[in-house]
């Protein structure tokens, strides 16, 4: 053992910590990548693992799943403050966010056919669940705040609260489909060798900005499954 | 020098959440629910000295909600905070810090034994005997969520010079705050 290990962790002083077994540093070398680490801030990944058409159908069965269980897992905390039904907030929510995507799949992809930009469907259908998926990640960080100020006033601090929520997670959602758009054109130029420059680049982010707008909106609109105004 | 699993939790929880998490879903998770089946043991014992027994069930629902709602925070804000580190290690980070500060909670049971002792010779009514009848309810949970931001933020900052201990402290008001809130009604009834 390195005594830089040592150091890292904290070791009671009453024991003897010399012992076998790999170090810290060797330990957080053999991490295995992770789909939520990538679906939150690495979209070159995301996009490397959708263009992989082994990986692909994996990747996206993942992804429906944790946004599944976080939105139902959101739904339900967020349902129990204001004395709806948790079990059908917890069922209509993922829903409600699902079609969201089909909601915002169209105008994106409409944008698209027109700027000379197509993306296959079955690509876009995966890049706006995986921006999604990252919203409603950061939608189920903010639900305590919500459930504090829900509690502290609920008339107006606490439903902006649960509004503000889902505003900043379509926001990110809108984010992360530009950023995915982005790295995907990216993969698919370098495998082509095309380059990727001028023009290229600004029909991309036409469509990267259409599609921020669209699920922006859609998965901001996703809150009124919850009704929480009554 | 080879650990015991227990006391290697205990003594070197950066590494065990590491290894733990390398090892599959069922080491990463088992000392979460061997810790919650001892937290449960402990709060009831709690409890039954503090004769409120009829607040199990809310109290435990209470920290169940507390940790569901705190443990997506923790994947998300460490996963931006802590770049090195994979969703999975943190969740073995928390499995571990329920084990022990579920140890911790229970390792204070002798000492409310001792005061349920002397409260009931003395006298068992007034304010003496409501303040015992508290500390006995209460003690439990209470010491388990403070000592689980406690292990977090030893465990956390054995990768980070700063964003780990922060990050230990957000969830621990998390969770201590949802729990006071879900509990608070049951108590003032009773």
């Amino acid at each position: 053992m390195t005594t830089d290990t040592l150091l890292l962790e904290c070791v009671s002083p009453f024991v003897d910590a010399r012992d076998e077994g790999p170090a810290l540093a060797e330990l957080l070398r053999r991490q295995q990548p992770s789909l939520l680490k990538d679906l939150l801030t690495n979209p070159a990944a995301i996009a490397e693992r959708m263009l992989d058409p082994a990986e692909a159908p994996k990747t996206m069965a993942q992804t429906l799943g944790l946004l599944v269980a976080t939105a139902s897992l959101s739904g339900g905390f967020l349902a129990s403050l204001s004395g709806n039904s948790v079990l059908r907030a917890a069922a209509l929510l993922p829903i409600a966010i699902v079609l969201s995507v089909g909601a915002a799949m169209g105008p994106v992809a409409a944008t698209a056919l027109l700027a000379g930009a197509r993306v296959p469907w079955q690509l876009l259908a995966a890049a706006l669940t995986a921006a999604v998926t990252a919203g409603v990640l950061t939608l189920v960080a903010l639900v305590p705040v919500a459930v504090v100020l829900m509690r502290l006033d609920s008339e107006w601090a606490g439903p902006l609260a649960i509004f503000g929520a889902f505003a900043v997670a379509g926001v990110i959602a809108g984010l992360r489909i530009h950023s995915v758009l982005r790295a995907l054109a990216k993969v698919v130029c370098e495998r082509t060798g095309e380059p990727l420059a001028g023009e290229r680049i600004g029909r991309i982010n036409l469509v990267g900005r259409v599609a921020f707008v669209q699920l922006a909106v859609t998965m901001s609109l996703a809150v009124w499954s919850l009704q929480v105004l009554g | 020098m080879t650990h015991p699993p227990l006391t290697a939790l205990i003594d070197r929880p950066a590494r065990e959440a590491l290894s733990r998490a390398q090892a599959g879903l069922f080491p990463t998770l088992a000392p979460a629910l061997a810790g919650l089946g001892l937290l449960s043991l402990t709060a009831l014992t709690g409890l039954l000295l503090g004769r409120h027994a009829e607040l199990l069930e809310p109290m435990l629902r209470a920290l169940l909600e507390a940790l569901l709602l705190a443990a997506p925070v923790l994947l998300v804000v460490t996963t931006y905070a802590l770049p090195k580190l994979s969703p999975t290690t943190t969740l073995s980070a928390l499995a571990i810090s329920i084990a022990v500060a579920s140890i911790a909670s229970a390792l204070v049971l002798p000492l409310l034994a001792f005061l349920w002792l002397c409260t009931d010779i003395t006298t068992n009514a007034g304010l003496i005997g409501t303040a015992a009848s508290l500390v006995q309810s209460l003690a439990a949970p209470a010491i388990f969520l403070v000592g689980l931001s406690v292990m977090l933020s030893r465990t956390l900052s054995a990768f980070s010079d700063w964003g780990g201990e922060r990050i230990a402290w957000l969830i621990g008001a998390i969770t201590l705050s949802v729990f006071l809130m879900r509990l608070a009604p049951h108590f003032g009834r009773s």
